[in-house]
């Protein structure tokens, strides 16, 4: 085996073993060719890997722990890519990457290289990833405020919290609204214990309440990345439904238009094929 | 028809490619690659060739044949000649008007 055929059959392992059973031939022969033209370039390389995952989280087929496991294992490869393509892991950088404190402020017009290569962002309670600084920076550090609110691609702080997650659209945020950044307003739960006597838990600052937005019908990483985005915890279940297509979701617990505390979860329930 | 080819939704762009390239002849992927960058400019990366491939065939605008070797070639079926047909004519209108309309009011000034 060459060394062109080999990396082209690295890449079609992107794709599920249903797609490239009757794909495999046809596409590695075009993978092959293509490379003849150029060399085989990041951004399409990054092409494969992408259109491969979106096969699989619309159309897999499996055990839920074989896709749990297979589908962690290709975040932390993409986002190995997206991280190196970016530079966001300060790879190239002779001191070697920084990291920004949490929750990362920077004072507008700041020079770019005086701000850390990865920045921390909330992702939910209990942890924090890092996203690398070219997605809330402007390069010049000319103004940093437009970039509020853009959604960024977040790498969770270690491996273990990245394979401890459940769904690939977590690692995304939008920038400037995690609850950290909100305004402390002490709060508290309610409910119930086994016994059925009301119980009341504090919630220590910094604490926020937010109204959910309408998820239902959404593709599953950009419901998760809206909701992870308001800073609550997302659960994905998956479930069967007759008229959701595979990926999108079917319903959400609270409903939309609940005002629930920021640190709550949400659970959100993504259509799977029979 | 031409709304068979607005559904394919981000695709559509590829899609009509590759229609537009097929129109001429059964044509493997990487020669469809090829003729589309010769003809439009346009370099389609693999995986979003291969995606569009297989919601053409889904749709029933185009179908796979007998591989030659390793390449399957594709051809355009008698839907996916009309549909296409369809969809570059009202993209013709929405040129012609656009055209016309620049030169009535840009061109004068």
């Amino acid at each position: 085996m060459n060394k062109r055929e080999r990396r082209a059959r690295r890449l079609l392992r992107w794709y599920p073993r249903s797609w490239r059973a009757t794909h495999e031939e046809e596409f590695l022969s075009l993978l092959e060719d293509s490379m003849g033209d150029r060399r085989l370039w990041p951004g399409r390389s990054l092409n494969v890997v992408m259109n491969g995952l979106r096969l699989r989280s619309v159309g897999f087929r499996r055990s839920p722990q074989r896709v749990f496991y297979s589908s962690s294992v290709t975040i932390v490869l993409l986002a190995l890519i997206v991280g190196i393509a970016t530079n966001g892991f300060g790879l190239f950088s002779a001191s070697g990457p920084t990291k920004g404190a949490m929750p990362y402020d920077p004072p507008k017009g700041a020079p770019y290289d005086k701000i850390p290569d990865y920045l921390s962002v909330y992702i939910g309670p209990g942890e924090i990833g890092y996203t690398p600084k070219a997605y809330l920076a402007a390069p010049n550090g000319a103004s940093n405020t437009p970039l509020l609110g853009r959604v960024a691609p977040v790498y969770a702080s270690n491996l273990a919290t990245l394979l401890g997650r459940e769904y690939p659209g977590i690692g995304f945020v939008r920038l400037g609204t995690s609850p950290w950044s909100l305004p402390c307003e002490p709060a508290e739960t309610i409910g119930k214990n086994a016994g059925g006597v009301k119980t009341v838990t504090p919630i220590p600052c910094p604490s926020t309440m937010l109204t959910l937005p309408n998820v239902v019908g959404m593709v599953t990483p950009t419901a998760a990345g809206e909701l992870s985005g308001l800073g609550v915890s997302v659960v994905v279940h998956n479930v069967h439904s007759p008229s959701v297509p595979p990926g999108h979701i079917v319903s959400m617990s609270p409903m939309s238009g609940t005002t629930i505390h920021a640190r709550q979860q949400v659970i959100i329930a993504n259509s799977v094929p029979d | 028809m031409s709304g068979e080819l607005s559904s394919l939704g981000r695709y559509s762009g590829p899609a009509t490619l590759i229609l537009a390239s097929l129109a001429e002849g059964p044509k493997h992927g990487y020669s469809l690659t090829k003729d589309i960058d010769g003809f439009a400019g346009i370099y389609l990366a693999p995986g979003t060739l291969y995606a569009a491939l297989d919601r053409l065939v889904e749709l029933g605008l185009i179908e796979g044949l007998e591989p030659v070797g390793r390449r399957r070639p594709y051809r355009l079926t008698a839907l996916g000649a009309t549909t296409l047909k369809a969809h570059l004519e009202a993209q013709r209108t929405v040129t012609e008007t656009g055209l016309r309309r620049l030169s009535g009011a840009w061109e004068a000034s």
